[in-house]
This record gives C-alpha cells, sequence and structure tokens, in this order.
C-alpha cells in the first residue's frame, strides 16, 4: 500500500438508501487513500450497488457527506466530476457495434471538444488504456464478438482512458468463469498499484476479496459498513455478520464459506 | 499500429453519396412524361425548352428536393429515438409521434375548415405546421413522462404504440364530425405525399428541415454516451435527462416538419437507421449519423421514385411504398439480430 498523504475518498456521517424512511445504510464512516484496492462485500439487497451510486454521485446521500479529493461529491460539476471518478457497471449497453478503440476512446469524452475529435495526448491515452488492460489485441474487434473476460476488460479500459484518481465498479467479476476473476481482480490490483488509484469494487467471491483486496467494506445485516484489512476481519469474526444464514459459517482456516449441518 | 477499422469507410460514403445523386436525376427524369436526362440538365441549367423546364421546375424538383429533405429528416429522427430509448426498433411512427402530429394537423384542417370554409394559403400552412408541431411534442412529452415510470424499453415501445392507436382514434372522431371537403382534404394529406410541397413553399421546408437535420451531428458526442446507458453517460460528465429530453424534443421536431408537409410517412424513420448501422457497420454516431442523413435522402428518393414510376397510368400514394421499402429492412433486422453486433 502506497502512501498518499490525503485520502481520496471519505465518507462522514453518511446514510445511503433511496427513501429517507428506509435507509440501507446507516451512518458509514470510511477514508480511503490512492493504491488501495477496496472490496465491497455483502448480501444481495444490502446496498452495495446503492452504496456505489451515492459514491458516483448518481444518487444523494440520505444524509451526511462524501468528499471526492477532499471537494463536497454533491457540489461537483458533472465535467468535473467525469475527470475525478470514473465506474464500471454491469448495466446492458447497447455498444455491440463499437470496435474496443472506439469504445475505451469514448473514456475521452470529459476531455475532447463538442466534435469529439481526439489529440495526440487522446489517442496516446487510449492506446495505454489499452495496453494496461490487456485489450489492446482486441483494438479493432466489435464488442459484441468479445468474450466475458475481454469486455469487462475494455470497459475496464474505457474506465482508465478516463483518466481518474478513483474508479468505481460494480460487480466486475459476476458471469465471469474462475480465471477471468482472478485475472481482473489482479489486473485492478496491478493499476491500483502501479498508478495509485482507488479502486473500489462490489463482488461477491469473499474468499478473493480476503487474499486480493487492501480494505474490504463488510456492509453487516444490521445494516452498517464496517471497514477493516482482511486480517482483522477474518481475526475479528467479521465475516460471519455478513449474511444471515444459520447453515453456512466463515472458516478462518480454508479463508472460505462451509456448510454448518456437516461435521 | 492496424490500419482504421474499415479503409473502405470514405469509399462508402462515396458511393451512398454517388446514389443520392443518382436517384435524384433519375427522380427529375420519371413521371408521366419521360424526360432524358440531357433535357432535364437543360433545364436545370435554364436553357431547356419550355415544356420540360416547367415539368423539371415546377413539379419534379420540389417533389425530388421534399423526398430527399423528408426522407433525411425522419431517419435522423428514427436514429435518435433509437439512441435515445436505447431501441433499435423505436420510430417516430411506431412511437406514435406521427400520429401525434397527424392529430395537430387534424385538430388545425378540421377546426380550422370547418369555421372558415376551404383551407388555403400561407397562413394555414403555418397552423399546419403548429398544429402537427404541437402534436408531435405533445407524444414525445407524454413518452417521457411515461418513461420515468416505465423502465422496459420495450414496454415504453408497447405504450407508444397504445398512443398511437388513441391519436388515431381522436383522428376518426374528428373525422367523423367534419364536414365532407375537409375529410377529403385530410384523408389525401393522410396518405402521404412528396408532391403537396410547392416551389414556393421549398425553400421553408428544405432549410428547415436541412437545418434541424444537419443540428444534430452537433450531438454525436452525448448519443455515443447515451449507446453506454445513463449510468456511464452521467459518469462521463453528461446530464442523461437533459440530453434525452433534448433530443426527444429534436426527434418531435423533425417528425413534425416532415409530418406537416409530406403527411404521416411510415417506416423510414424506423428502417433507415437500420440500413445505414447495416452498410456502415457501426453505430458509432460520428459515422452512424451522416451515413444515416445519405442513406435518409437515399430511401426518401427512391421511394418518390417508386411512387411516380407507374405514372403513365397514375401515381402511387407514398404510404402504399414506404412499407415496402421499410418493412423488409425491419424483418430482416429482426431475424438477423443475433447476428447483429449493434443489437448486442
Amino acid at each position: 500500500m502506497s502512501n498518499t498523504p490525503s485520502p481520496l475518498l471519505e465518507a462522514r456521517g453518511l446514510v445511503v438508501g433511496y427513501h429517507r424512511d428506509r435507509p440501507l445504510i446507516a451512518e458509514a464512516d470510511f477514508s480511503v487513500r490512492g493504491g488501495e484496492v477496496v472490496a465491497l462485500l455483502g448480501g444481495n439487497g444490502v446496498g452495495k450497488s446503492t452504496l456505489l451510486k451515492t459514491l458516483s454521485g448518481e444518487l444523494k446521500p440520505l444524509a451526511g457527506s462524501v468528499t471526492l479529493s477532499g471537494i463536497e461529491l454533491q457540489s461537483l460539476s458533472g465535467g468535473r466530476r467525469a475527470r475525478l471518478l470514473s465506474i464500471v457497471a454491469t448495466d446492458a449497453t447497447m455498444a455491440g457495434a463499437l470496435t474496443v478503440k472506439q469504445l475505451v476512446a469514448l473514456g475521452r469524452h470529459p476531455y475532447t471538444g463538442w466534435t469529439g475529435i481526439l489529440s495526440a495526448t487522446d489517442r496516446r491515452v487510449v492506446e495505454e488504456s489499452m495496453q494496461a488492460a490487456g485489450i489492446a489485441g482486441k483494438a479493432m474487434s466489435a464488442v459484441a464478438t468479445l468474450s466475458d473476460g475481454e469486455r469487462q476488460k475494455a470497459m475496464i479500459a474505457r474506465a482508465l482512458a478516463q483518466d481518474t484518481e478513483v474508479m468505481l465498479l460494480d460487480e466486475p467479476l459476476s458471469f465471469l468463469d474462475p480465471a477471468a476473476r482472478i485475472e481482473i481482480f489482479s489486473l485492478l490490483r496491478r493499476l491500483s498499484a502501479e498508478r495509485g488509484k482507488l479502486v473500489v469494487l462490489s463482488c461477491h467471491d469473499v474468499a478473493m476479496s480476503l487474499r486480493m483486496a487492501s480494505t474490504l467494506w463488510l456492509l453487516t445485516t444490521d445494516r452498517r459498513l464496517v471497514c477493516a484489512t482482511p486480517r482483522e476481519a477474518v481475526e475479528a469474526g467479521l465475516i460471519d455478520k455478513l449474511f444471515d444464514s444459520p447453515n453456512v459459517k466463515f472458516s478462518p482456516e480454508i479463508g472460505d464459506f462451509i456448510s454448518n449441518s456437516h461435521g | 499500429m492496424k490500419p482504421k477499422p474499415s479503409p473502405s469507410l470514405p469509399l462508402r460514403f462515396l458511393l451512398t453519396a454517388s446514389g443520392v445523386v443518382l436517384m435524384f436525376l433519375l427522380c427529375l427524369c420519371t413521371g408521366a412524361v419521360s424526360l432524358p436526362l440531357a433535357d432535364v440538365i437543360a433545364s436545370l441549367r435554364g436553357v431547356g425548352d419550355e415544356l420540360s423546364t416547367t415539368i423539371v421546375m415546377q413539379a419534379r424538383l420540389p417533389m425530388a428536393v421534399t423526398a430527399l429533405c423528408c426522407g433525411m429528416a425522419l431517419s435522423v429522427a428514427g436514429l435518435l429515438l433509437q439512441t435515445t430509448f436505447r431501441n433499435p426498433l423505436a420510430g417516430p411512427s411506431i412511437l406514435g409521434v406521427s400520429t401525434g402530429a397527424s392529430l395537430g394537423v387534424a385538430l388545425v384542417m378540421m377546426g380550422a375548415g370547418s369555421i372558415f370554409g376551404y383551407m388555403d394559403g400561407a397562413g394555414t400552412r403555418i397552423a399546419v405546421i403548429a398544429g402537427a408541431a404541437v402534436g408531435a411534442s405533445a407524444v414525445i412529452l407524454l413518452l417521457l413522462a411515461f418513461s420515468q415510470a416505465v423502465k422496459s424499453a420495450a414496454m415504453l415501445l408497447i405504450v407508444g404504440i397504445m398512443i398511437g392507436y388513441l391519436a388515431g382514434a381522436v383522428v376518426s372522431w374528428l373525422n367523423f364530425f367534419a364536414p365532407a371537403h375537409v375529410v377529403k382534404d385530410f384523408s389525401v394529406w393522410g396518405m402521404g405525399s412528396f408532391m403537396g410541397v410547392t416551389l414556393s413553399q421549398l425553400p421553408g421546408f428544405a432549410i428547415s428541415s436541412a437545418v434541424l437535420s444537419l443540428l444534430t451531428l452537433l450531438l454525436v458526442k452525448p448519443l455515443d454516451a447515451l449507446l453506454l446507458g445513463d449510468r456511464y453517460a452521467a459518469s462521463m460528465g453528461y446530464n442523461p435527462k437533459r440530453v434525452r429530453t433534448c433530443l426527444l424534443l429534436l426527434s418531435g421536431a423533425l417528425t413534425a416538419i416532415a409530418t406537416a408537409y409530406c403527411g404521416p410517412v411510415g417506416f423510414i424513420g424506423l428502417a433507415v437507421p437500420h440500413i445505414a448501422r447495416l452498410l456502415f457497420g457501426t453505430s458509432a454516431h460520428s459515422i452512424l449519423l451522416p451515413a444515416t442523413l445519405l442513406c435518409g435522402a437515399l430511401t426518401g428518393l427512391l421511394c418518390a421514385w417508386l411512387c411516380v414510376c407507374p405514372a403513365s397510368v397514375g401515381i402511387l400514394p407514398l404510404g402504399a411504398v414506404t412499407p415496402i421499402v421499410g418493412v423488409p429492412v425491419i424483418i430482416y433486422v429482426i431475424i438477423a439480430r443475433k447476428r447483429l453486433n449493434y443489437f448486442q
């Protein structure tokens, strides 16, 4: 973990949700820096996506504040925010007939004029982003012809081209086979380490997050957000608080969940 | 570094543009009296004989320019709607925007026609355009309102179709109560035609539709961003709601102008963006938008030409021709959608 002096993303008393009377996450406080890889863990419906939408500025916090590079998130203009924070979402796109290069070039939108014509710098950033995400070999392929893993790399390359310090990824590992999952997670780790980016990803794979993330945000069943390193989380027995199932428990020895009924 | 995605892209633009020019000249040659190309060109240069000059300048040139502009306007409107609703099967006629414009025109024609008797003159022309604009905008606003509640693009499409039927029903009611001569005027207009625009009305129509069509070229970037969906567009610095409203109003204005002058013209707005995607192989709007403009002009002219082909016998109504051109494209696209990149 690098020691960037000031936190990139900070929350104070953050309450997240769609309705004031039904908050999904209550009073969260956290502060994360560049070079960290944060895995956001929690069961279905606890508000992982909602938290990410709040951090990307799409959704207003019900209470509390989020600051991005020290600036109140809600006070940032769309264009300004787009230069500080990029996302990778699971939303279905209609980008199938774009080439990977055209898709990645969309990441330069906050930097280009109304014509969208790329400068030499823009083109260089697009090339570098495709290289870094390991998708440069497919630059001229249509997005529709990519495998799920390749498509995810292309979307990550697009976010990289946006050249932001913070990258939020909503379930980037879903729909991927195990090999592709490890590959994508390693890619995110490398990008974070080499470029000092803050990477926040929501994830269902607890075991992989414990091995590969530097920080965990655990959304517990009692609507709290607990911030811990993987080691702390295991030692304090926090992992078991993620899911409300009497038949499943976390085994620190194996580093994964096991069934309770057996043995 | 690899070569550009398609080295033949300029060639494709060149071929489509030449197609537009050829089709334009063909439209000037074809009709009840067939004119040789030399006579047409002489008439255009003002050195032709009186008869062919009259035919070309008074009838065929306005028709061809109208077809070209109407084709462009409706095609671009269709593309904007398809991208805005993220649904390749959206279009001004499908979503009820054309029918909304028709309803506006019906209200003007039957309201004014019943009160003042016969309809003619510049004043009524402006009233008809205003009626079409109000009708199209009303449907657009309804769609916008529904798009807040109906998240699924397919469901919204069905809502649009329903709005279209509703507007059509109101038009039938108006027809029921209107005097016979107005009903006749309206039903002639309702069949659609590129021949209703006179030489004196032509500049107004050509300039307004061309300017609005070309104005959409300013929106290439937000259109591309919308391909990724609202979340991505917002993260790239756009305000998706504002972009969407702007695109919808623009497509409404384009549909209104085309409908006011040419009557309700179906299928061009729905089919041409697909023709452009199939021919140019991309959904990047920097290419697709100009391609759609060209293909729209070409398709408009093709339909105009098909209408006048049997001119020795009579002229086909436009509404009898556009489905012949449009429907096969749509059915092909639906059948082949699994193989088409832009559907993914």
